[in-house]
């Protein structure tokens, strides 16, 4: 006997499991994939698909981090993640999530400028700040 | 004493408008007696139109600076008490031309600001981004600067532009302080835009900030529905909701201005 149409359900359903991807705190996530298994996560990563599960009598939800990581995510009702597991090799997934050694390069030659830039600054803001009248002159000759 | 700041990038997005804006708000909120002066040609056709009393007949900061009217009649009530508005004018995107004409043209804008600036405790002027000659004679007619940077960014290389830009806008502050004998000081670096500073600052690690992290202002202003949906009505958040995080923000970024110049007068 049908009760409801099981489209409107699963309507409901992916609704509920867009809210919970709307809402995740990404910076959270990439801080417990980082201290539980030591991997950085430096691509963006985005959920592919998600479920309502069972476990122990509680309702979870269960994410699948992607583009085709090998990562899923369990957090219960409360929200509190419940655990991380991986359907792949520790490599395999360290690879897909961290970033080319090359951009790793590009992006700390980008710090080394802007951090040499922030010192410039820094000094420029000191010497304006500290300069009376008519001692730019002096300073800048 | 009076002080007339301005809010100068020269990058675009930076979050100039919305903070000259919510700052002069913030200002008249705490009574201190504030006009906010329009000079972005981008943002003059809304710009503050929605916290203007009626009837708000201007011809506008353009009109004044050619010459065409005195300032005091071009400035407009709002609805704020302590809050009174100079809009830019019709044909202010002709500034950065004005200006770029003669080194004598500089000092015009300072002029008429300083025939007005004892009517006031704070004058806050916006900037425009791409007008050089308008943002030096901007950055000239104020006695202080506030820097603003958007701080939504997800790695490093997005900071080297607008970093890049402040020096630029730095080395304008020497060599025309120099040149004009005027010599604005530089209060601080706004962080705008700040939903992801805590993820900004873990990639930048300390490297970066750490050098310029006494010249950061400690008031961060947050991504907020409330800024950019008052700004495209040409209003300040605290019209949206005066119970928003930022229109605290804004309100915290007052008062640490008005310490902040205290202290450095002081020194």
């Amino acid at each position: 006997m049908k009760l409801i149409e099981q489209n409107a359900l699963k309507t409901v359903e992916q609704k509920l499991l867009d809210l919970i991807v709307v809402n995740l705190n990404w910076q959270a996530l990439r801080k417990a994939i980082k201290s539980q298994f030591s991997i950085k996560v430096l691509k963006d990563i985005t959920v592919d698909r998600g479920n309502i599960l069972i476990l122990d009598n509680e309702i979870v939800y269960q994410l699948h981090l992607g583009p085709e990581t090998g990562v899923s995510v369990l957090m219960d009702r409360s929200g509190e993640l419940i655990e991380i597991s991986f359907s792949e090799s520790m490599n395999e997934i360290r690879e897909k999530l961290s970033k080319p050694d090359e951009e790793i390069l590009e992006e700390q030659a980008a710090l080394e400028d802007t951090s040499a830039l922030t010192s410039e600054i820094a000094a420029m803001i000191s010497q304006i700040n500290e300069t009376d009248q008519g001692e730019i002159s002096k300073t800048e000759g | 004493m009076s002080h007339v700041i301005s809010i100068a990038a020269p990058a675009k997005k930076t979050g100039k408008t919305s903070t000259a804006i919510n700052l002069a708000a913030s200002f008249a909120i705490s009574e201190k007696k504030t006009l906010l002066i329009d000079c972005d040609p981008h943002q003059g056709a809304g710009y503050g139109t929605s916290i203007l009393t009626y009837p708000a007949r201007s011809s506008g900061f353009y009109s004044v600076i050619t010459d065409r009217s005195g300032i005091k009649e071009e400035i407009l009530s709002s609805a704020l008490d302590f809050l009174k508005v100079l809009p830019s004018g019709a044909d202010f995107s002709k500034a950065d031309f004005l200006f770029g004409d003669t080194d004598g043209d500089f000092s015009k804008l300072r002029e008429k600001v300083q025939a007005i600036k004892d009517d006031f405790d704070y004058i806050v002027l916006d900037s425009p981004s791409g007008m050089p000659n308008l943002l030096k004679s901007i950055v000239m007619a104020t006695d202080w600067v506030v820097i603003p940077l958007n701080a939504d960014i997800e790695s490093p290389k997005e900071l080297l532009s607008p970093f890049s830009e402040i020096r630029t806008l730095l080395q304008l502050i020497i060599t025309s302080g120099d040149q004009f004998q005027v010599f604005p000081k530089i209060i601080g670096i706004l962080l705008n835009k700040c939903e992801k500073i805590e993820n900004v600052s873990e990639k930048l690690s300390n490297q970066v900030f750490d050098n310029i992290n006494e010249y950061i202002l400690s008031a961060r202003i947050p991504y907020s529905r409330d800024i950019s949906q008052g700004l495209a009505l040409g209003r300040p958040a605290a019209f949206q909701n005066i119970g928003s995080d930022a229109t605290f923000a804004y309100m915290d970024l007052a008062e640490e201005l008005i310490d902040k110049i205290n202290r450095m007068q002081q020194n």
